[in-house]
């Protein structure tokens, strides 16, 4: 790699001087993602806050929130989901950490490259297609379906969303830091840990941002790893919530009330990772 | 400002775009027949390279260019009509879709306990018996519906039957033996550890888990009382606290022992050995022996002792449903040619009961031994003759699968509709059984460590800003330069 490459900093693209065509100010651009947004994101969110304080039959009401705290079995899986979530997020740090920190220090970059490839490639088809490819071949190699499949399923699913900020942070950092303790005589252990570790701070708490939050959810993984039978995770409840089953009634309240749960949870999540912040180090590595 | 613009804008188109599919005004297009089903739950047609792997039934009765069209094309032709085929997932999502836009659809096909909901509930109206029902449709299918109060005096009903069955276990014959499962709780055993599939599905393995945990009681009952089938009834439908309890505790066990639940995926697994029992529907069965045989394989199907759930879907039309039309569609799926196309199609057993269908049922007579008596199904559960016993190569098989044996259907039931607190019940014992519960104290305990965390965190965090003027006092400050 380029040593002790400084890196500029691009200067923002400025405010358009008017050639042509483009005569559109940046405000005006945003108009149809505005839309976009507030018909696909806002909206939605203001009907879960609706149907998450209403009754069944319409009228306000906390009955929803009131249902899912005294119930043990919604607690229980929403602290089994939190857990499961932690579990898998470190074990997906622990293992990417030391890759994203390979690959970014390969001397040959086509490897690199080549390598960084085969982590993005399965990404690019979709993650239940990947898991029942995954299932087949852990009943293959003997491994039964249960909880233990699930974590491994869920690691497997979530691991290339870990090394890559993980990858972008530690490619991007100024090595001249690292050079700069060497040379002062630091070990090269002291250099990791006083170093390379908090300057790729940014990526790990992108990836573990990335890994943590959607793993709540992700029952489709537990559904096909372990058949329902070992743990269940809380987007399960949510799924059975708005869409039923044959015999179970179908309870949007109920559902929107867990949904919003399960927001105030992330919001939470993002506000203690400082996900919120607009830092300067973190940029690109927050995909 | 502009941000602000864009939002209150597109807040204001908001009521708009979610106006617009309620209030749309379906004017009702007489011409326009809109069926809401199941998916693969009708003759659509079929490919032509599909052509020449069909059953001789079917390349005897149709000519190819009729095999090409879908029955809801042929019904097209016929009547000049378009026919709109919509499909649903689960009867509870049909529910929901016909709750919000109660205009749509001329024809819908739930399954039993629905069809009573929605009858309950005022959402589908009773209309003049369909003529092919009222003379072809099957006399036990018809009494059971007048069982369930389907009918509506003399000459309207609420629903006509469609495709009926039972529920059991599928299982292959080179593996297992019927007896090896005669019992529900039969899975339970060492041999089947880990290797059976039931249903993700509350209703049907309900019926799992009452008959297996009443098996005692109903294996005592007197198969010969005149009440025998109300006795059995009765404990089918039970939902009583002590049963939910015990069925709880004995699905809880039996979670410990599965393959997984599944709704669809079963079939498959079944056939690449990954597991040697599935808890199935007989139509699915039919087909998963279908699919086997075509593997080289033998599957069969048992119903345990104890008695199963006889399930059927029917037709039943909206209040606002072009009747007409509904029920000449009606008529048309119920001709024994149509009835015969869907069986051979999906796979499940028409409610249909003309000759041509006993025709039909003879052509796929199987060499054997064993005979089935069929009476009941086409002439009606008093009917003692011995004109419509078919020859079976297995009890357990195909055929006997399609057209249940009348020793069979004795000890089966239909169970009812859960409603209002039942459900709930039900559907809270079901959470249970799928997520994991902890003991209420385990909660709290978890819940107060993390509030101490928390608050240690917080405290240690923040001790700064909360002891500001007592420790932390400043021990420098910025001196002025005129102070110098």
């Amino acid at each position: 790699m380029k040593g002790a490459k400084i890196i500029k900093k691009e200067p923002f693209v400025k405010e358009n001087t008017g050639s042509g065509l483009l005569k559109f100010k940046r405000s005006q651009l945003c108009i149809p993602y505005g839309l976009f947004l507030s018909v696909f994101v806002i909206f939605p969110l203001l009907l879960i806050i609706y149907y998450a304080f209403t009754s069944k039959t319409g009228t306000f009401s906390f009955s929803n929130f009131v249902a899912f705290f005294t119930e043990p079995t919604n607690i229980s899986t929403l602290i089994i989901s939190i857990f499961v979530s932690i579990v898998v997020t470190l074990i997906c740090l622990l293992v990417s950490y030391p890759v994203a920190y390979i690959l970014s220090r390969l001397k040959n970059s086509n490897i690199a490259f080549v390598l960084l490839l085969l982590f993005i490639l399965p990404t690019w088809l979709n993650f239940v297609l990947r898991a029942m490819a995954m299932k087949e071949l852990l009943s293959f190699i003997g491994i039964p379906l249960g909880s233990t499949a699930s974590i491994i399923g869920l690691v497997y699913d979530f691991m290339p969303f870990m090394i890559m900020p993980l990858y972008s942070t530690l490619i991007k950092m100024d090595r001249s830091f690292e050079e700069a303790a060497s040379d002062l005589g630091a070990s090269k252990a002291k250099v990791f840990t006083s170093v390379t570790l908090p300057l790729s701070k940014p990526g790990i708490i992108s990836g573990v941002t990335m890994v943590f939050l959607p793993v709540m959810s992700c029952y489709v993984i537990t559904d096909t790893f372990s058949g329902s039978t070992g743990f269940s995770l809380i987007g399960k409840l949510i799924a059975k919530c708005f869409l039923g089953e044959n015999g179970a009634p179908i309870q949007i309240n109920e559902g929107a009330a867990i949904s919003l749960i399960m927001l105030v949870i992330m919001i939470v999540t993002m506000l203690l990772t400082g996900g919120f912040k607009n830092s300067e180090n973190a940029r690109g590595a927050n995909l | 400002m502009k941000k602000i613009l864009v939002v209150v804008l597109s807040l204001l188109l908001m009521p708009f775009t979610l106006a617009l599919p309620k209030n749309e005004v379906l004017a009702k297009d007489s011409d326009t027949l809109v069926i809401y089903s199941w998916e693969d739950y009708l003759d659509l047609g079929y490919e032509e390279e599909d052509l020449e792997d069909l059953s001789d039934s079917l390349l005897d009765r149709f000519s190819e260019d009729e095999l090409l069209m879908g029955l809801t094309d042929i019904f097209e032709e016929e009547y000049g009509v378009t026919v709109e085929y919509r499909t649903f997932a689960t009867n509870e999502e049909m529910y929901n879709e016909l709750i919000n836009n109660p205009n749509g659809p001329d024809l819908i096909c739930p399954s039993e306990y629905m069809i009573m909901r929605m009858k309950d509930e005022g959402l589908i109206k009773p209309y003049k018996t369909p003529e092919t029902w009222e003379n072809y449709g099957s006399p036990y299918i018809k009494s059971e519906f007048s069982r369930l109060g389907l009918t509506s005096g003399e000459d309207k009903v609420y629903a006509t039957g469609y495709m009926w069955g039972t529920m059991g276990y599928i299982f292959n014959t080179a593996n297992t033996l019927p007896e090896e499962l005669k019992n529900w709780d039969s899975i339970l055993g060492e041999k089947f550890n880990k290797k059976v599939t039931i249903k993700d599905s509350i209703r049907d393995t309900y019926i799992l888990a009452v008959g297996a945990v009443y098996e005692e009681e109903l294996k005592s009952l007197d198969k010969n009382a005149d009440d025998y089938s109300q006795k059995v009834a009765e404990i089918f439908n039970r939902t009583d606290y002590e049963t939910l309890q015990r069925v709880e505790l004995f699905l809880k066990d039996l979670k410990q022992k599965l393959y997984g639940f599944e709704v669809d995926s079963g079939k498959n697994d079944m056939i690449s050995g990954k597991i040697e029992v599935n808890f199935a529907w007989s139509g699915d069965a039919v087909y998963t022996i279908d699919e086997a045989e075509l593997a080289g394989l033998e599957f069969g199907y048992v119903v345990p002792e104890e008695g199963s759930n006889v399930w059927f879907d029917g037709w039943v039309m909206p209040n606002n449903a072009n009747e007409d039309l509904a029920t000449k569609f009606i008529d048309f799926v119920s001709e024994p040619n149509s009835a015969i196309r869907n069986m051979e199609y999906i796979g499940y057993t028409s409610c249909m009961a003309q000759d041509e269908v006993f025709e039909y049922v003879l052509e796929n007579e199987e060499e054997g031994e064993e005979q089935i008596d069929l009476g009941y199904f086409f002439k009606g559960l008093d009917y003692t003759g011995e004109d419509y016993n078919v020859t079976v190569a297995s009890k357990y098989g195909r055929l006997a699968t399609q057209y249940p044996d009348y020793e069979t259907i004795r000890r089966c039931t239909v169970m009812g509709n859960f409603s209002g607190d039942t459900l709930d019940d039900i559907n809270d014992m079901w959470n249970r059984v799928k997520f994991i519960t902890f003991p209420v104290w385990i909660i709290w305990t978890i819940v107060g460590m993390v509030a101490f965390v928390a608050i240690a965190f917080a405290f240690i965090k923040f001790k700064d800003r909360i002891f500001v003027n007592v420790r932390n006092k400043k021990k420098w400050r910025v001196v002025k330069k005129e102070e110098i």
